[in-house]
């Protein structure tokens, strides 16, 4: 990812300066560079699809907006994961505000519906597509449970694969917040996926609970 | 190394990337710790496990959607202005009228005085008669007769300003011209940073 971006630096710079003279089809041109990661850190973070269209959008219009005041300091690509990821996080405190039980409870009423439009249906046979689908369905809403700051480090690093150099810059915070961040928040994901784990297999508890004590 | 260590440096041991030093200090803490052994491993199933998420594919309209309604905001703003602009505008228009009204001689009774040289109301006082205002028509002993008037003008306008008010209303115009420049470039710095990601 890094490696694409660096390949075509000039090429962007262009695309770049163009947009902030206000043209649309420069800008088209770097939607369509970056859209699938910003589509997929706002689903990791929304957990449902109508409100990751809402939010990708939101995050590329800022960007357009916002662009005559982007100097070039940071990368662009980083830049514009920022916004995305601000924009995801600022939406999670509004809700959390005004609708506190929206996160958890949202990825279940979607659960037949249209989470499923989201994930490609090119398996072999009925039977693995439904695994998979349910399997994409479980990593989404155990992703939910997280709070939304470790939940952004994680999709960052483990979904999308970015260094951590790339991601503290993506979330302003220093190396060594990063760092303890990511370990708390593999360590959240952890606890709820052996309590996954152990709904799906109950003689695990009876196991755990004896190594426990 | 210690439990807390081994805690704290899980992240960059699963990621791979601890100097060697102390990515061994790290597993020979495992060989003998039982609980931080089993919280790595199950941390590093964890994370496997969640890395099987797929990559979504964004819904083909959502660049036409972003496009048309940049389209809108185009359109209805004609030209694309860099945010915060119009508010600069103004504050530098106002700003203009600050220095306008400092430069144009008052009157004691408080109005604005612009009279000419020669009596007629001019825009701005000019205390100096440009020369072109004179027509070719005129002889030189008037023009100096003019120019003398206009000298007296301006002599009386010096003695005919005694004592100021007590609100003095060009210090009051003053102050509420650069309150409100002061306001209007807030605004504009407000607008600048709220679009800042």
């Amino acid at each position: 990812m890094k490696g694409k971006v660096s390949r075509l630096p000039e090429r962007e710079k262009i695309l770049v300066r163009r947009c902030q003279a206000g043209d649309l089809l420069a800008f088209d041109q770097l939607m369509q560079r970056y859209e699938k990661k910003v589509y997929a850190l706002c689903y990791r973070m929304s957990g449902n699809p109508e409100d990751t269209a809402d939010l990708a959008q939101e995050a590329f219009l800022k960007a357009f907006r916002a662009l005559p005041l982007f100097k070039g300091q940071a990368q662009f690509s980083t830049w514009l994961y920022r916004i995305a990821a601000n924009t995801c996080l600022d939406e999670q405190r509004k809700r959390k505000k005004y609708q506190p039980m929206l996160s958890l409870d949202q990825p279940i009423s979607t659960k037949d519906g249209e989470l499923q439009r989201q994930i490609p249906d090119d398996a072999p046979d009925p039977l693995t597509a439904t695994i998979r689908r349910e399997l994409q369905f479980e990593i989404q809403t155990l992703l939910t449970q997280l709070p939304p700051a470790q939940r952004a480090v994680l999709a960052l690093r483990d979904l999308d694969g970015f260094s951590y150099e790339e991601i503290a810059a993506i979330l302003q915070v220093k190396m060594g917040t990063l760092k303890s961040r990511l370990n708390r928040a593999r360590a959240s994901l952890r606890e709820l996926y052996l309590q996954k784990e152990e709904q799906i297999q109950p003689e695990h508890i009876q196991q755990r609970k004896g190594a426990k004590k | 190394m210690t439990c807390e260590e081994v805690i704290e440096s899980m992240a960059e041991y699963l990621d791979e990337l601890l100097p060697a030093e102390r990515k061994n200090a790290y597993e020979r803490h495992l060989q003998t710790c039982a609980l931080c052994r089993k919280l790595t491993t199950e941390t590093k199933s964890a994370v496997q496990w969640v890395q099987q998420a797929e990559k979504l594919t964004p819904p083909p309209n959502l660049r036409s959607a972003v496009l048309s309604t940049l389209k809108q905001e185009k359109q209805a703003n004609r030209t694309h202005l860099a945010p915060g602009l119009v508010q600069i505008m103004a504050a530098a228009a106002v700003f203009v009228l600050l220095i306008a009204g400092n430069l144009l001689p008052w009157a004691a009774d408080g109005t604005p005085e612009i009279r000419g040289y020669d009596g007629s109301a001019v825009m701005f006082d000019n205390s100096s008669p440009p020369a072109e205002q004179f027509s070719g028509a005129e002889s030189e002993e008037q023009v100096i007769k003019k120019a003398d008037e206009s000298a007296v003008v301006a002599a009386q306008r010096q003695t005919k300003r005694p004592a100021q008010p007590r609100f003095s209303p060009r210090l009051v115009v003053n102050l509420v011209l650069s309150t409100v420049i002061i306001i209007l470039l807030m605004m504009a710095r407000k607008k600048r940073r709220g679009l800042l990601p």
